[in-house]
């Protein structure tokens, strides 16, 4: 009977244990180690003190009365909203804490020159037609850093805020509203040359930059939301080191020039229209050394560039496990694809749409294609590119574009039987969507993209296969043993 | 005192064809019954009404249980011994400790059974390699676990070479001298006459006759013939032999009929009318 | 029903099959196979130094989809045929238990036997994968046990209805092996036909389709893996409007359905033959 309980109790500790392992896992905090605080001026010894307990204890007042570009620092403590109308500093120290209460916008700011910092701006109101906003902004050079804003309608919201700089803040939406009825975390209108960079958001529905030329949008993380950044007619932005995760479109860019994309994680865009980045009409982008990982589509390429004589230069991305890595209408032309991996894509590159792939765009430049993971040559020269162009065939996948509903039967043994018979039998052979006469044989690796988020628990993993393995042992042990006494011997 | 089992009005149909019609009656305790018939004439069936493992019309109770209503507690009472043990897989100690446990009693009881018939060197042998004198004797094992009043064999001698069957007929006689019912089925006639207390006769499902054995008309000199032929004419030698008023029996590859002495030609007789060859034969005069 | 004789019973049936050839094959031909998918894994997790559900992973389904409904269909089909043939049945059933005992004993042990083969596989593949990559990849075998233990079961019960009306071990493997073709490749093959030949409804040709349970189970693992109902075209599009999140729920519930129905079938079927 002891040895019945050893066993028993071997078998429960190791689950015990795998259990254990899940609820470890659980409270892991994702964070992309992008965000972090900005640094900000000191504050000035004569600058204005505003406390609960002090003699300035009405915030709106002494922002009222006070000179234009006094420096105001309000010491914890708990705020009815404010309006600023005048150049100043507000400073919060120890996290002063604006709860509009549902109702209203915390900060609003109706001049330029402001600066606000270290605020903690709660529950705004839920108002579109008022796009109650954690602060909003109409001014120009207004400096948004370091506050946090949570169970916000709409975030940091700002009009003709021409060389405005938001960084350093944490910005969460509702959380329990579905996308569509959140407010947008950023919304950047008519503002050229905003600096927006080390924030984090995350649950919130889109962030704008609208209108706004030569704005730079970098090392920001956007999590749980719909749009992680969307530009739309945005000449000359770049967006650089941004992580965007499990948002429905990482990076959206519409209409506009001359775009830079560049060394961004984009990651788990999911939905009927994921994508880590789509480009729509926009005319010149470079999209370079970006990381594109499990998204529904990879890169989403409508129409990009949309005039004669302009260029998308793609190059250096790392396009691993989507479910397609390119998603792009026939028409799409004069984009050149070098020096990027496109690792283990359900689908590598999937046309959007009836027809072929237009010819003009270009798989690989001055002899460099891209790595396939799926090319099936070789390398016999050594120089690192296969001696045989890279083809992207397979009747399933053809059959899949042609009769839609066929995609039904995905990873079935029926479609990888068609394929198979297809391989034997060239007669039935599918039309290679592209050609690329010079595939690398190494794949370039993700250089300055942020890393991607694992979500698997190696130690879960391993406690878990530990415990099924002893489970079974155990049951082989008991099957084996006999009932009493006879049988073995 | 209570019959150790009772049969009454025990009918049983497959279809359009009665096995069983309307068959009554008793087994007293401590008594040994054969049943006697041709294939096909019910005794089969009768012993699985009797375990409770088929649906039937009628009434059977066994040590007060109802065959039909408590198969369970009616198979516990019962020893039964088929005419060849299966071939399992797993060696004899694990069969014995198997259907140990399945009838609630200590293994330990089992190993006292192999030591009595001989069998406890093959402990770890699988069933499958056991000779058929061995199978039966461990089927006679498995049957006698938790000690059950009540024997029940259907032809275990059927597929036994004449010494095994010797061995096994001896082995029978010290269980039914231990007072133990027996009730068994066979087609030689020289079995039945050694073990049995009572014949019951069965034919086309009722009973026919039944009685003493001394005392039953079918008492006559008998012969036990057995046909070795090929697979194939195995069954058409049967129905020319049914139809020529023979009871066959067939086995594995051969047909066996017992039948008067007088008329043992005819046997060939109706097999050659029917182009069945006869590969070999035996013949035993029963005594 | 007495549960010490079902006990009893299912330790018997687990030990047979440790004995037996065709599942000592299975077990190790999954394991075999699961280990080599591993390998493949890590390595294309290689090219670019990172892992996730891709082509090669999503090899697992096929595989999956290959063998555990063989190993379901066969064993459950040569379960009660194969002691009918041997006369094992009818001696058990001699004995103080009931062919429901037996039955579910039977089921149990061959369950317990093909979630052995399937855990030992998973387990060790993800181990591999441990030793190879440090963990990259790592959890995809465990996310899709529970669904693969589903499939086994439910074929299980299958190959269990075949072996209820078949007398003959050999006819009742012929029979499994028949289902398996017909519920692995060639129903697929034939819906796939006759929706490109005649207009069938995304709605009318998901609902063809998940009958099967073998599909049911591949749609499911999918979402289990991949979370994107999307990947199946207008197909899914209607499954996400019919069931929502409810999908997978939908999808476990036919392998269930099977899986009940046909232990049900397949009881009621040996009871009529065995105690006619």
């Amino acid at each position: 009977m002891s040895g019945a309980r050893i066993v028993l109790a071997l078998v429960l500790g190791s689950w015990l244990i795998a259990g254990y392992t899940t609820f470890a896992k659980d409270a892991e905090e994702t964070s992309s180690g992008l965000f972090h605080l900005v640094e900000t001026d000191p504050v000035p010894d004569d600058a204005i003190r505003v406390c609960e307990s002090c003699a300035n204890n009405d915030l709106q007042a002494t922002i009222d009365s006070a000179d234009e570009g006094v420096v105001i620092v309000v010491v914890g403590g708990s705020w009815a909203p404010v309006s600023i109308d005048k150049p100043l500093r507000l400073a919060g120290e120890d996290w002063p804490v604006i709860d509009a209460m549902g109702k209203g916008s915390g900060i609003t700011i109706a001049s330029a020159d402001v600066t606000v910092e270290g605020f903690d701006i709660r529950s705004t109101g839920r108002s579109f037609d008022h796009e109650d906003s954690g602060i909003y902004f109409e001014g120009e050079r207004v400096r948004i850093l370091n506050n946090r804003l949570s169970e916000v309608l709409f975030g940091v919201n700002g009009a003709l805020g021409h060389d405005s700089e938001i960084a350093g803040n944490t910005i969460s939406g509702q959380t329990g509203v579905s996308e569509g009825l959140r407010g947008d975390g950023l919304k950047i209108w008519y503002s050229h040359r905003v600096q927006i960079h080390n924030n984090d958001i995350r649950n919130v529905r889109d962030s704008l930059v609208w209108y706004s030329n030569e704005c730079n949008v970098y090392e920001n993380s956007v999590q749980g939301s719909r749009y992680g950044f969307h530009f739309m007619n945005s000449d000359d932005g770049v967006a650089r080191r941004n992580s965007l995760v499990d948002n429905s479109v990482g990076i959206y860019i519409m209409y506009g020039k001359r775009f830079t994309v560049a060394d961004n994680l984009l990651e788990g865009s999911r939905g009927p229209s994921g994508q880590g980045l789509g480009l729509k009409e926009v005319d010149g982008f470079e999209v370079t050394g970006n990381l594109i990982y499990d998204n529904r589509v990879g890169i989403y390429n409508d129409n990009s560039p949309y005039s004669i004589g302009q260029i998308g230069w793609l190059s250096d991305n790392v396009i691993a496990y989507n479910d397609s890595g390119l998603g792009i209408v026939p028409s799409a032309r004069d984009n050149i694809y070098t020096h990027n991996s496109f690792v283990e894509n359900l689908e590598q590159v999937t046309v959007l749409g009836s027809g072929a792939l237009s010819s003009g765009n270009q798989w690989s430049y001055e002899g460099v294609g891209n790595f396939w993971s799926d090319y099936s040559g070789y390398d016999a020269d050594g120089d690192g590119v296969g001696d045989i162009p890279y083809q992207n065939t397979s009747i399933a996948e053809e059959l899949r574009r042609t009769h839609p509903q066929l995609q039904l039967f995905r990873f079935s043994l029926a479609e990888r039987a068609i394929d198979f018979a297809a391989q034997a039998m060239p007669l039935f052979e599918a039309e290679a969507i592209l050609m690329d006469d010079s595939p690398l044989v190494n794949a370039p690796t993700p250089q300055n993209a942020p890393e991607v988020t694992s979500n698997e628990s190696t130690l879960h993993t391993t406690a878990l296969s530990v415990s099924l393995m002893a489970t079974v042992g155990a049951g082989i042990w008991w099957a084996r043993r006999p009932g009493a006494g006879l049988g073995g011997a | 005192m209570e019959p150790a089992i009772q049969f009454d009005h025990v009918s049983k149909r497959f279809g359009s064809f009665a096995a069983l019609d309307d068959v009554s009656f008793e087994v007293p305790s401590g008594q040994s019954i054969a049943l006697w018939g041709s294939n096909g004439a019910g005794k089969t069936t009768l012993i699985r009404c009797m375990l409770g493992v088929t649906a039937f019309r009628g009434e059977i109770a066994v040590e007060g249980f109802s065959s039909a209503k408590h198969g369970k507690d009616v198979r516990v009472r019962i020893g039964y011994v088929p005419q060849v043990m299966p071939l399992f897989d797993p060696p004899v100690g694990e069969m014995v400790d198997l259907i140990s446990r399945l009838r609630g009693v200590d293994s330990a009881e089992g190993l006292r059974l192999l030591e009595r018939f001989e069998l406890k060197q093959t402990l770890n042998k699988p069933v499958k390699s056991l000779s058929g004198g061995m199978r039966q004797r461990l089927a006679l094992t498995l049957a006698l676990l938790g000690n059950p009043h009540i024997l029940v064999l259907d032809e275990p001698t059927a597929n036994l070479d004449a010494s095994s069957q010797k061995d096994l007929l001896t082995l029978l006689h010290q269980l039914k001298d231990e007072g133990r019912t027996i009730v068994f089925t066979s087609h030689r006639w020289s079995e039945v006459r050694s073990l049995a207390d009572t014949v019951v006769h069965l034919e086309e499902g009722r009973v026919k006759e039944m009685g003493a054995v001394s005392a039953l008309a079918l008492q006559q000199d008998l012969v036990f013939i057995r046909l070795v032929l090929d697979e194939s004419s195995i069954s058409p030698a049967s129905t020319a032999l049914t139809s020529a008023g023979f009871q066959p029996y067939s086995g594995d590859g051969s047909v066996h009929v017992t039948v008067a002495d007088a008329h043992k030609m005819d046997v060939f007789g109706a097999l050659s009318a029917a182009d069945v060859r006869v590969r070999n034969f035996t013949l035993e005069v029963e005594e | 029903m007495s549960s010490r004789s079902v006990l009893t019973l299912t330790q018997r049936e687990l030990l047979d099959a440790l004995r037996n050839r065709w599942f000592i094959v299975y077990a190790a031909a999954f394991l075999v196979l699961c280990i080599s998918l591993a390998a493949m894994i890590v390595n294309s997790a290689g090219y670019a130094g990172i892992s996730g559900f891709g082509r090669t992973a999503a090899g697992l389904i096929n595989l999956v989809l290959f063998l555990a409904p063989l190993m379901g269909l066969t064993l459950g089909a040569q379960s009660l045929s194969a002691e009918r043939e041997q006369g094992t049945l009818a001696y058990l059933l001699a004995q103080p238990v009931s062919l429901g005992e037996i039955f579910l004993a039977k089921f149990l042990g061959l369950a317990i036997a093909i979630a052995g083969a399937i855990a030992i596989g998973f387990s060790i593949s993800s181990l591999a994968i441990m030793y190879w990559s440090g963990g990259a990849g790592v959890g995809i075998f465990l996310r899709l046990l529970p669904l693969t233990l589903l499939l086994g079961w439910t074929t299980l019960a299958i190959g269990f209805v075949i072996s209820a009306v078949s007398d003959k071990t050999v006819s009742a493997l012929g029979i499994g092996v028949v289902a398996w073709l017909l519920l692995v490749l060639i129903g697929d093959l034939g819906l796939m036909g006759a929706s490109v030949a005649v207009s069938i409804s995304p709605g009318m040709l998901l609902t063809l389709t998940i009958v099967n349970p073998l599909e049911s189970f591949r749609i499911a693992s999918i979402l289990q893996l991949r979370n994107s109902i999307e990947l199946l075209g207008p197909s899914g599009l209607v499954a996400n409007d019919r069931f929502g999140d409810l999908t997978l729920w939908v999808l476990v519930g036919v392998m269930i359905v099977w899986l009940t129905g046909a232990t049900m079938l397949a009881y009621v079927l040996a009871r009529r033959r065995e105690l006619q």
